[in-house]
């Protein structure tokens, strides 16, 4: 009696206490957490989706974690100005995840390793590097504990639309390839079958679903030695495709496809935050795009960027970015050639799928937008539009939207002529004020262009870039008669001439092979230039 | 010496009862087993490992300084504040024995963490470059340039400061007769950064390499070892136009080095005959190659490079397509890094230097805690450290343009206040940045002998040792009578 009364009582009262007032400070702590978040107390609410890390610091470090943020972005810039970059990603990487809710900073240490640091690296693969570890830092990291940044997106898209996408960069082409690489990797092909795989499990859980205990894809399993669903993943995800052994146990090829789509659709979101719904809702609106070029991933993520803002009216450098590069995407958003060891092979064409959903997007933007400046991007958009198709062979709808230019921009001279002259005119302002040296890179550019494109079977965008060589060395003959023993080119023929061999010579074999019988069939060539053909 | 060594013990045991302690100590734990997870490096191979070396060898020494600190400014205040000491002091041992015997006690205790802590950091870096999934390349490179004691060599160049004196004053010379008055129409805070701009000019002129082949420059490194059979490493910066790290841009230029091939047709000679030999410069490339300015680059070279007399003479010619001169600074280098020693003995020699930090911050606080309270003695401690870390801050400034009477007689007085008051403190004090060496191990360069003896006979033995005799002293003359106990 004595020990209940003198020992357990008040350990017995003293628990209840605790017990007590530990479940009413939840309470009241909850509520406090709350107000702050809705009146926007503070600017430090509890992170979503962090790490233990970042939890763990984030909570330990208190308030001193601002500071401890401000000296490692000290030394992020002291080491900038020193040129000594091999910290640059952890410094940033910490700081992110010391302060995961500035996403200002985020953004800016993105931009500077993709921008800044990238271009002090002479090859390639040093600078390609930084530009990816820029994209990382936003996409891997900051939009984890940030999903409903609009910034994020914003400077995220900017960086594949700028800065993998633009021309500005000596390295640009190298970007391109290697995306195109590690997406191809990622879709086990050239592009996967976007619906199906919107349509997969996202989880185990819902694959469980699909496929009960009994069905043949855990006998598989274990009959394979994987036992477990996670070991095929992670046994997937270190080879890219689904193990021989596997595939030999399952062998309906229906259940395999269904097994590997799952785990692709896992992989692409783990990996490039790439959702398939969101990728077939785009599709839908704009055309089919090339998943594998960054103007698709560009107006992927201004889309989300426009989806997660609070202000009713969408931001304009979020439309700005789709409409850019659907502009582009149009130019070149077909990857027709890439080659792993020699990313200067990279061609593009231009994509005719998304040609009116462009102009429809520039036109619904100005709606919403009211910027004159879309006016003018929708009349430059029209008439890049026009002479692309006259130069791929689609005259019938070159025409049409120059029907639609001379209505929408009534009695301007420009877009009276008709669409032969129209185009001829264009093709000439490339080359007007060009020196010899320009006009003839311009010439050879689009003689080079043509090759390509016969020697992969397409004659008529062949003829078109050929046509459009053709008009501007006529032209620039013309305008040059005075001076012709002084800045004349060389005759038309024999520049021709000279491309097909360097062509034949420097193409991959079975290119050069094809451009051959290409040419042969099309007996383009004369006696002597076959001479040329047969000494190669 | 049983006296001695009952302190040194004592010690040991007041620190593991000192909460600040354990809290340190959990910090460090915290410190060793999350940071080298948490490591990312630059997503190279290399920069994987020197950031996890750089970061955790750093940190582990922050906190031991800090534990350090903390510990030798507690054991001795306390032990006055408490009154313990007064129980000690009744026993037949002197008050500057029992001051040794709590330093080494602090630094004992300390130096066995740092043990620890670093044996569990290098554990770490080579199960890292062992288990992580580096590709052979990739290997070999981390073996070359970062686990690795590579020497430094500096070219052998002119006395630069002379030729700055010189050309400086020739300048101002003609600044003061010929623009006389131009010049006496300024400021003094004109003058002074005019003058500054023309002393960087200078020195910026002297580390010039104009474009063309005609404008080549060599470097000779000299005293080097002959019979070395691993590659060597070149590494070097330029800037174009202007030294400064933003608006560099890619410039095309071609590295050559000096070969001795035999003058004539050696069949038929002995092999150990001496053969005439003629110099030829080997190109690394073909054509000029693309190479960014402001940054770091390192080029491996054969040993062959490397002449009879221990001399290897490398040449840069510019061929910058917008004809700009681009500039090498002399604290660049270039540098020829070679290698001389292993990881091991390379990392253990860093660790000899924190434990030198701890043992002089040991010093340092053992001297302020038997002399004041202890938040007092924290505070010293910390103020000393942070106005040795500004005196240098401020001294790197003026130093950057060079010192010059000519420069000094524009100076503002406050900018004079400023230059004498950091001098003088620097006769005093340490700063702790030189004691700073995980950059080096990081970069593979071998922290040599000759830096870690003048490092213990400048700032050990010159400036530590006169601050621990003053501690002793004024501990062994503190009145204990007087401390009020809390």
């Amino acid at each position: 009696m004595s020990f209940i009364r003198k020992i357990f009582m008040p350990v017995a009262v003293f628990l209840l206490i605790t017990v007590i007032f530990a479940v009413v400070t939840n309470y009241v702590q909850r509520r406090i957490n709350a107000i702050k978040v809705s009146e926007k107390l503070t600017d430090t609410d509890p992170v979503d989706n962090a790490p233990p890390i970042v939890a763990f610091t984030t909570v330990a470090l208190g308030s001193f974690r601002g500071i401890v943020a401000d000296l490692l972005w000290l030394r992020t810039i002291a080491l900038q100005d020193k040129g000594q970059y091999f910290e640059m990603v952890q410094l940033a990487s910490w700081i992110t995840k010391l302060q995961p809710r500035f996403t200002g900073a985020t953004a800016y240490l993105a931009w500077n390793m993709a921008y800044n640091i990238s271009v002090t690296f002479s090859s390639p693969e040093d600078r390609w590097r930084w530009v990816r570890r820029g994209i990382e830092l936003i996409r891997d990291e900051a939009l984890n504990y940030n999903p409903a940044d609009p910034v994020l997106y914003k400077e995220l898209g900017w960086i594949y639309q700028h800065k993998v996408g633009n021309i500005m960069d000596d390295a640009n082409l190298y970007y391109k390839n290697q995306m195109a690489i590690e997406l191809m990797e990622a879709f086990g092909g050239l592009e996967p079958e976007w619906e199906y795989l919107m349509a997969m499990p996202d989880n185990e859980e819902q694959f469980k679903k699909h496929f009960n205990e009994k069905a043949p894809v855990w006998k598989a399993l274990k009959d394979s030695e994987i036992n477990s669903l996670d070991a095929l993943e992670k046994e997937f995800r270190s080879n890219g495709r689904l193990p021989v052994k596997f595939t030999e146990k399952l062998k309906d090829p229906a259940e395999i496809k269904f097994v590997e789509s799952y785990l692709r659709k896992r992989l692409l979101k783990a990996k490039f935050k790439l959702d398939p719904a969101k990728v077939v809702q785009i599709n839908n609106k704009y055309g089919k795009l090339d998943w594998r070029l960054p103007e698709a991933h560009a107006i992927y993520w201004a889309t989300l960027g426009i989806e997660h803002q609070t202000t009713p009216e969408p931001d304009v450098s979020c439309e700005r970015m789709i409409s850019q590069s659907l502009a582009d995407a149009f130019k070149a958003g077909r990857l027709l050639v890439f080659d792993k060891n020699n990313f200067k092979s990279l061609m593009l064409a231009p994509n005719f799928n998304i040609l009116d959903a462009v102009k429809k997007e520039f036109e619904d933007v100005y709606e919403r937008q009211k910027s004159k400046s879309f006016v003018a991007a929708r009349e430059n958009f029209m008439v890049d539009a026009i002479v692309n198709l006259y130069t791929f062979g689609k005259y019938k709808k070159a025409e049409e939207y120059l029907l639609v230019l001379r209505k929408d921009f009534p009695g301007n001279p420009r877009y009276l002529k008709n669409i032969d002259e129209f185009v001829l005119k264009e093709w000439i302002e490339d080359a007007k004020d060009g020196s010899m040296k320009q006009v003839m890179g311009l010439i050879d550019g689009m003689l080079y262009q043509s090759m390509n494109f016969l020697a992969f079977g397409d004659a008529d965008i062949a003829a078109g870039f050929e046509k459009r060589a053709h008009a501007i060395y006529l032209y620039y003959e013309q305008s040059q008669s005075g001076s012709l023993k002084r800045v004349g080119l060389k005759p038309y023929m024999e520049i021709k001439m000279s491309i097909i061999q360097n062509c034949l010579t420097n193409f991959p074999k079975p290119v050069s092979d094809s451009l051959r019988a290409s040419l042969e069939e099309q007996k383009v060539l004369n006696r002597e230039d076959n001479t040329i053909l047969k000494e190669k | 010496m049983i006296s001695l060594w009952a302190i040194i013990k004592l010690t040991c045991r007041a620190s593991i009862r000192s909460h600040i302690f354990h809290l340190l100590l959990f910090v460090l734990l915290l410190t060793i087993l999350i940071l080298p997870n948490t490591v990312l490096g630059d997503g190279t191979a290399s920069g994987f490992i020197q950031v996890s070396l750089k970061y955790c060898l750093g940190v582990v020494g922050f906190i031991l300084s800090l534990s350090t600190i903390w510990v030798g400014c507690f054991v001795l205040s306390n032990d006055l504040e408490t009154y313990q000491i007064h129980m000690v002091f009744t026993k037949p041992i002197s008050r500057i024995k029992v001051w040794v015997g709590k330093w080494l006690g602090v630094v004992l205790i300390h130096a066995i963490l740092l043990l620890v802590a670093s044996g569990i950091v290098y554990g770490f870096i080579r199960l890292q470059f062992s288990w992580k999934n580096f590709s052979k390349e990739e290997r070999t490179r981390i073996e070359n340039e970062v686990l690795v004691g590579r020497r430094v060599y500096l070219p052998d160049l002119p006395d630069i400061e002379a030729k700055v004196k010189s050309e400086f004053q020739k300048r101002v010379a003609y600044l003061k007769t010929v623009q006389a008055e131009n010049f006496q129409n300024l400021t003094n805070s004109e003058k002074k950064t005019m003058l500054r701009e023309l002393r960087k000019q200078i020195v910026a002129l002297l580390g010039e390499v104009k474009p063309g082949q005609s404008g080549s420059r060599y470097w000779d490194f000299k005293g080097l070892n002959k019979n070395i059979k691993t590659p060597i490493y070149f590494r070097y910066r330029m800037y174009v136009g202007k030294i400064s790290s933003k608006d560099q841009r890619e410039v095309d230029g071609m590295w050559s080095v000096r070969i001795l091939v035999p003058e004539e047709d050696v069949k038929g000679r002995k092999p150990d005959e001496e053969v005439p030999t003629k110099e030829i410069f080997v190109a690394k490339s073909q054509y000029p190659e693309k190479q960014m300015c402001g940054v770091f680059h390192e080029i491996a070279l054969m040993p062959a490079v490397i002449d009879k007399d221990g001399t290897a003479t490398i040449v840069f010619t510019n061929f910058d397509r917008e004809n700009k001169p681009v500039y090498f600074q002399a604290a660049d280098g270039p540098k020829l890094l070679i290698n001389a020693g292993s990881f091991l003995e390379n990392y253990l020699r860093a660790v000899f230097m924190i434990f030198l930090k701890l043992l002089f911050l040991a010093g340092l606080a053992c001297a302020a805690g038997g002399l004041l309270s202890m938040p007092m003695a924290v505070f010293v401690v910390f103020s000393y450290l942070f106005i040795g870390i500004c005196a240098s801050y401020i001294i790197n400034i003026e130093t950057e343009f060079g010192e010059d009477d000519e420069l000094s007689q524009y100076e503002a007085w406050h900018e004079t206040a400023a230059r004498i008051v950091s001098h003088s403190i620097l006769w005093g004090i340490i700063p702790m940045q030189k004691f700073e060496v995980s950059d080096a191990v990081a970069n593979g360069e071998l922290i040599e002998f000759s830096f870690m003896g003048r490092t213990i006979f400048n700032f050990f033995i010159l400036r530590g040792v006169p601050i621990f005799l003053l501690g002793m002293l004024l501990y062994r003359r503190r009145e204990l009578g007087l401390i009020i106990r809390k």
